[in-house]
């Protein structure tokens, strides 16, 4: 069982990954107060829907207030949270379930009124729910439910790469370097990322080759379901993934960092 | 190993990670919809051919073009992204209407909710704006072109060019 400490450590992590990520947001004018959104792009999501049945959206789009009340929220519901679960107050339930769903509402408004896509949010939507136990037992057993979600998602992005057919299309991820840079490689100046970038679209082998290596460590997450031997190659594996994606795609998965985390804290475990 | 624990532990717990895990699979499988916070993560699993040619856009400021590589990936999406979603969001907004109207209370086509009320005009002031914050600098012409790349033969090729009228 993880003890305690560690399960407050774990916290504590979480709560500094939607700090940092709220500093990103800032720093790049994407936080709704900075992004001041004013038009929809609807996404075919049936839950997300009903929440714009509710017009909140619109409120957002026409209101200073509400675009700032957001994006503190966002900040501080998490550290609220943390902080009323390492004080051990009985509220912490109560603000983990409040936190999850607003995290789940303020990434549907990001993803229909900003660029960026509801997946991106996951981790924060589902580690609130972690704190929602009194005890260590049900806090370990909610930690794992996490880190089993973790794992699925992650192998179901390898299951969708060979369903989907992506896999085997020998110019895959040259299509995707050249779809994610094409502003980039057409009106910029040359420098060492165009450069590799066009080194990569010159040398398909390679090129297909990260795509498939990504491929397998998606897939190799399945080990995961299976046996908690192996959760430090995991976490390595999906650390590099991330990182790649941010450098290479230029897509920021850092957030799921909370998540990941499960993989480095689960083999924290102490033997009764 | 861990579901089997969960029974014996919480049922209520064991359903919640049943009735997550199912309606992952399922909404995976079925392939389209999503019910938010259940999300496909299929991203880049589709055949992509580097012969399709690509959208991009070039803008002109203060007459000379934009360069990206002088803004965060971040920043380049507000300016990039923001545009692709703009025109693309009438025909989406539609689209999703058109296909979750079923699962939905009634709502009419001009409903606000579902559907955007800006016209060009609103859209090209906060693009401004948009530019003016990120590059700190006023802006006294702004032009947007909307084009077509490829990668052919080791080389970028553009295919075509055209003038977005609504920020003359």
């Amino acid at each position: 069982m993880i003890d305690d400490k560690n399960i407050r450590r774990f916290a504590i992590l979480y709560a500094s990954c939607t700090l940092i990520f709220f500093i990103w947001l800032t720093i790049n004018n994407l936080t709704f107060t900075s992004y001041e959104p004013v038009f929809l792009t609807n996404q075919m999501d049936i839950t997300g829907n009903y929440i714009l049945y509710s017009g909140i959206h619109i409120w957002v789009m026409k209101s200073a207030f509400a675009r700032i009340i957001l994006d503190a929220l966002f900040v501080v519901l998490p550290w609220l949270l943390v902080g009323m679960f390492i004080l051990r107050k009985k509220v912490h339930i109560l603000l983990a379930i409040t936190t999850s769903c607003f995290s789940l509402i303020y990434a549907w408004l990001f993803s229909v009124l900003s660029v960026i896509s509801i997946e991106v949010f996951t981790a924060f939507i589902f580690t609130p729910l972690v704190f929602t136990s009194l005890n260590l037992k049900g806090l370990n057993f909610r930690f794992y439910i996490l880190r089993f979600i973790f794992l699925v998602i992650f192998f179901s992005t390898a299951i969708w790469k060979i369903r989907a057919g992506g896999l085997l299309n020998a110019d895959q991820m040259q299509a995707i370097l050249f779809r994610q840079h094409t502003a980039a490689l057409a009106y910029g100046t040359e420098n060492t990322f165009t450069q590799l970038i066009k080194y990569l679209l010159n040398h398909p082998t390679l090129a297909q080759s990260l795509f498939w290596l990504a491929t397998i460590a998606e897939g190799l997450m399945v080990i995961g379901l299976i046996t908690r031997k192996y959760d430090r190659m995991l976490l390595l594996l999906a650390i590099l993934f991330v990182v790649l994606d941010y450098t290479l795609m230029e897509i920021n998965y850092f957030t799921w960092i909370p998540m990941i985390a499960t993989l480095y804290f689960s083999k924290k475990e102490k033997i009764a | 190993m861990l579901l089997r624990q969960l029974y014996r532990y919480n049922k209520w717990l064991f359903i919640f990670t049943i009735t997550w895990l199912c309606a992952f699979v399922f909404l995976n499988v079925k392939w389209g919809m999503v019910a938010s916070p259940i999300y496909q993560y299929g991203m880049f699993s589709e055949p992509l051919s580097i012969q399709t040619p690509r959208t991009a856009y070039r803008i002109h400021i203060n007459d000379s073009i934009l360069n990206p590589l002088s803004l965060s990936f971040a920043e380049r999406d507000v300016l990039y992204v923001s545009l692709d979603k703009y025109i693309a969001s009438a025909h989406q907004n539609k689209k999703v209407a058109n296909a979750l109207r079923p699962f939905l209370p009634a709502f009419n086509d001009d409903d606000p909710r579902f559907f955007n009320s800006i016209n060009d005009a609103s859209f090209n002031n906060w693009y401004r704006n948009k530019i003016e914050n990120i590059l700190g600098k006023s802006i006294h012409t702004l032009e947007v072109f909307q084009e077509q790349w490829n990668w052919q033969n080791n080389a970028l090729k553009l295919h075509s060019s055209n003038k977005l009228a609504y920020f003359d």
